[in-house]
């Protein structure tokens, strides 16, 4: 009997030490980061049960505190913090979303450089454009506006687009890009393509080729190979 | 009262309890769900800085100058670049079969665009307690250079140090450029080296 008793002790001690390192293990750590990239390393972990406050955010990511230490967390991660309040997660994943309009900026093989403003039309950008390019001790300019159009999608991350562009160009200090006696404005249309790459969730890169002819009876031919990169805003 | 006075009564009852009901228009509104109403999360979208730079134009002495920069985030990596530097380019004068082509006090003004990639992330720490993120980014720029009377288009690739503090942030940055400018090309003077260090705010 006293075996039977001891025996079934032990078994109830192990039973109830099973059952402690169940709920051990079911405890979730959750690692505050030191920056706001995936790539900083976890500085600070705290339990889902733990009350964390915002203290900004930065593009998807949020520096939050307990009040004795502090750390990024993604808000795609705000979730495992049973505490954190369910509309105020919903409210910084919904601003942490990239809006549609995007500011660009471009450099030319022709030495030019423009900047450019897309404003979203339905499925389409229509983009605001304004390039300069110096050539010596003369300089040309071009404000356009383009439509740029879906063609294809090969990936999720990069696309191929068409455009077409209306504008006007002006030559400065005797500047002979489309006119040689005179440096007066000239109506532009062209057209061309251009890929992007969605190289991050508020960035991409990409690479266009366009051209554009001179309104008129002369119509010369200019074309703009060019590097870009845009921001959603 | 008759009947009919019953009935007429009940009628003008009706009508006038209809009436009631017709009273209240009915005006749909779209449901919110509230989110706007929460208090807004300050954001960080970028940092803007001012710093001193050194340059070393080929065949030129090194030159100071001020540098103003602004990065912008485009996620975690990304940021797009913008940067305006003046200061002196040069103190040394270089005549060419008895003409002057470079003065010894001409001054410099420079604009440019890029974009800037964070290749290594990091935390620095010497208590265990603090940490300081740091990232090392390389950088990419093109714009125009103004020296002196003349200018030239300009480009140049670097790399950056950045130190990302609670309020401020630093960086130290080395680079190599290039200028299109003909006449500082003719005196070999179309090419350098600059570093610069750099002390800013978030925004």
């Amino acid at each position: 009997m006293q075996f039977w008793g001891r025996s079934h002790h032990a078994i109830l001690i192990t039973l109830c030490l099973g059952v402690l390192s169940l709920s051990v293990s079911a405890q979730t750590y959750i690692g505050l980061r030191s920056g706001p990239s995936s790539t900083f390393p976890v500085v600070y972990e705290v339990t889902e049960k733990r009350e964390l406050d915002v203290i900004y955010r930065r593009g998807s990511w949020v520096k939050v505190t307990d009040g004795r230490s502090r750390g990024w967390l993604h808000v795609d991660d705000l979730h495992l913090l049973a505490t954190f309040p369910r509309d105020e997660m919903w409210k910084l994943a919904n601003d942490a979303r990239p809006g549609r309009i995007k500011l660009g900026l471009a450099g030319y093989l022709e030495g030019a450089y423009s900047i450019g403003l897309h404003l979203p039309l339905a499925d389409h950008y229509l983009q605001l454009r304004a390039a300069r390019g110096p050539e010596s001790d003369s300089a040309w300019s071009q404000l356009d506006v383009s439509l740029i159009m879906p063609l294809a999608q090969p990936t999720e991350s990069l696309s191929v687009s068409w455009l077409v562009t209306a504008g006007a160009g002006l030559e400065q200090q005797d500047n002979n890009r489309w006119r040689d006696l005179d440096d007066n404005p000239v109506w532009l249309l062209g057209g061309g393509v251009e890929t992007s790459w969605h190289a991050e969730r508020y960035f991409e890169v990409g690479a266009r080729v366009e051209a554009s002819v001179t309104a008129g009876d002369d119509m010369t031919l200019q074309p703009l190979t060019s590097v870009f990169w845009r921001i959603r805003l | 009262m008759t009947v009919t006075h019953w009935r007429l009564c009940a009628i003008a009852g009706l009508m006038v309890a209809s009436a009631g009901v017709h009273a209240e228009v009915y005006r749909p509104n779209v449901q919110g769900n509230g989110l706007d109403s929460l208090q807004e999360t300050d954001v960080q979208r970028g940092m803007f800085g001012a710093g001193f730079a050194n340059t070393l134009t080929t065949n030129n002495d090194s030159q100071p100058s001020m540098m103003f920069s602004l990065r912008h985030f485009g996620g975690e990596k990304w940021y797009l670049l913008g940067e305006l530097q003046m200061g002196l380019f040069s103190t040394r004068a270089v005549f060419q079969d008895g003409e002057e082509v470079r003065s010894d006090d001409e001054e410099l003004l420079r604009f440019s665009f890029g974009a800037g990639y964070a290749l290594l992330q990091g935390t620095a720490s010497t208590s265990g307690v603090r940490v300081l993120p740091w990232s090392l980014a390389a950088e990419a720029t093109v714009g125009e250079q103004y020296s002196g009377d003349t200018s030239g288009q300009y480009g140049s690739v670097g790399m950056s140090v950045q130190f990302h503090g609670e309020r401020v942030w630093t960086s130290l940055g080395v680079r190599e450029f290039l200028l299109t400018d003909e006449r500082l090309a003719g005196i070999d003077s179309d090419a350098g080296t600059q570093w610069d260090i750099s002390l800013g705010l978030w925004y």
